[in-house]
C-alpha cells in the first residue's frame, strides 16, 4: 500500500501494462490462424507448381511422383518423392 | 446512382453491431440518402427494438424470402427519420429459411426501390446468418472493442470478407473492410488497460474508419428506443456522425481518442479494480 502510493506520487506505473500482453498474445495467435487458413489454399498451388515443374523438366509423369503436405512435431513437411525416368 | 450495400459484421457478440447498424442506417438517412436496414438474425430479431419499431412489425425478412409479403408491407417506415426503412428478422428457428437466391432477392428489390444504402446487421458467429449478410457487400465494417477476443474474431471475419463474398469471387473490384472501434476508453489506453486503435488497426491492418468510444449513453438509447445517433450532446453520436462523413469520403479528424486532463488529486484517489 504504502509502496503503492509512494509509485504514484513518483509518477509511476502502479500496473504493469496488460496493454501490452494483449497485444504480444493477439500478434501471435492471428498470425498463427492467417497462416492455417491460408495454407489450404497455397498448398494445392505449390503441389501443382512442383508437378509442373517435374514434368517440364524431367519428362516425369503424375504416376512417378508424389507431393504431399504433412505436420509432424509442431513442424510443416513439404515432402517430394519423384522416380527420375532413365533417359 | 446503384445502391451500396453495406455489411455490419463483427464474429464476436455484443461488441455494438446492432447499435452501429442503427447508428449508421440512422446517420445516412440524415443526411438524405435513401436507406433501409436489415436485421439477419433470424430467430433472435433485435434490430427492431433498438430502432424503437417492435410492436410496428407485421411481416419480416423471411416473409418476403418466402413470398408470404411484398417487400413494401415488411419495410417499416422509421419514426426519426423521413429516408429510412427497417427489415425486421423473423422468430422462426429455422436457419435454412434465409437462402443465398432470396437474400439476392430482396437486396435486387431494395436496389430497384431506389435505396442508395442498404445496411446488412449481420449476426454473431459465422454461420449462414453472417455469411448471407456479408454475401451481397460492397462494403464491410467490421465492428470490434479493443479486446483480444474481439480483435481474434474480427480477424476471422476478414478471411471470410476475403473469400466468402460475391465480391470476392468476382475478383476484380474487391469488398472494400473497414474496421469501427467500439466502447473505447483513451483514459484505460493511456493507462496501460486497453490496446490503443492503433495498435488494433495494425493488427488487422484495415482501414480505420471511425473510433467510438464508450458512453453510458449507448443504453439510454437502447432503452428508449432512440438509435443513440439521435443524441446530439453525447460524444457517441458525434463519433457516429464523423464515421458516417468518412463513408461517404469526407476526411474528418478522429474525435475523443485522447485522455480527459485529469487533476493530480483525481489521480492520486483513482484505484482500479
Amino acid at each position: 500500500m504504502i509502496r503503492c502510493t509512494l509509485e504514484k506520487l513518483l509518477g509511476q506505473k502502479r500496473r504493469s501494462s496488460t496493454a501490452v500482453t494483449a497485444r504480444e498474445r493477439l500478434t501471435l495467435v492471428i498470425a498463427h490462424e492467417r497462416y492455417d487458413s491460408s495454407q489450404n489454399t497455397l498448398f494445392p498451388l505449390i503441389q501443382a507448381e512442383i508437378l509442373q515443374l517435374l514434368r517440364n523438366r524431367l519428362g516425369v509423369d503424375g504416376g512417378q511422383a508424389s507431393v504431399t503436405f504433412a505436420r509432424a512435431d509442431g513442424a510443416d513437411i513439404l515432402h517430394v518423392e519423384v522416380t527420375i525416368p532413365q533417359p | 446512382m446503384p445502391a451500396t450495400v453495406i455489411v455490419v459484421t463483427s464474429g464476436k457478440g455484443g461488441v455494438g453491431k446492432t447499435t452501429t447498424s442503427a447508428a449508421v442506417a440512422s446517420g445516412l438517412a440524415m443526411k438524405g440518402h435513401k436507406t433501409a436496414v436489415i436485421d439477419f438474425d433470424v430467430g433472435l430479431r433485435n434490430l427492431d427494438i433498438v430502432m424503437g419499431c417492435e410492436r410496428r412489425v407485421v411481416y419480416d425478412l423471411v416473409n418476403v424470402i418466402q413470398g408470404d409479403a411484398k417487400l413494401t408491407q415488411a419495410l417499416i417506415k422509421d419514426k426519426h427519420c423521413e429516408n429510412l426503412f427497417v427489415l425486421p428478422a423473423s422468430q422462426t428457428r429455422d436457419k435454412d429459411a434465409l437462402t443465398e437466391p432470396g437474400v439476392e432477392a430482396v437486396i435486387n428489390g431494395l436496389r430497384e426501390m431506389d435505396f442508395e444504402f442498404i445496411v446488412c446487421d449481420s449476426p454473431a458467429g459465422i454461420e449462414t446468418g453472417a455469411l448471407m449478410a456479408m454475401r451481397f457487400a460492397d462494403v464491410a465494417l467490421v465492428v470490434a472493442n479493443p479486446e483480444v477476443s474481439s480483435v481474434r474474431d474480427a480477424d476471422r471475419i476478414l478471411g471470410l470478407l476475403d473469400s466468402k463474398t460475391r465480391r470476392a469471387e468476382q475478383g476484380a473490384d474487391g469488398l472494400l473492410p473497414f474496421l469501427l472501434l467500439t466502447r473505447y476508453d483513451p483514459d484505460r489506453v493511456e493507462e496501460g488497460e486497453m490496446m490503443s486503435y492503433a495498435e488494433v488497426q495494425e493488427m488487422l491492418r484495415i482501414p480505420l474508419l471511425g473510433v467510438i468510444p464508450e458512453s453510458e449513453a449507448v443504453l439510454q438509447a437502447s432503452n428508449s428506443g432512440t438509435p443513440a445517433i439521435h443524441l446530439p450532446a453525447e460524444a457517441v453520436a458525434q463519433a457516429y456522425h464523423d464515421t458516417i462523413a468518412r463513408l461517404l469520403g469526407n476526411a474528418t479528424p478522429l474525435r475523443f481518442v485522447d485522455p480527459r486532463p485529469r487533476s493530480l488529486l483525481k489521480r492520486f484517489f483513482r484505484r482500479g479494480a
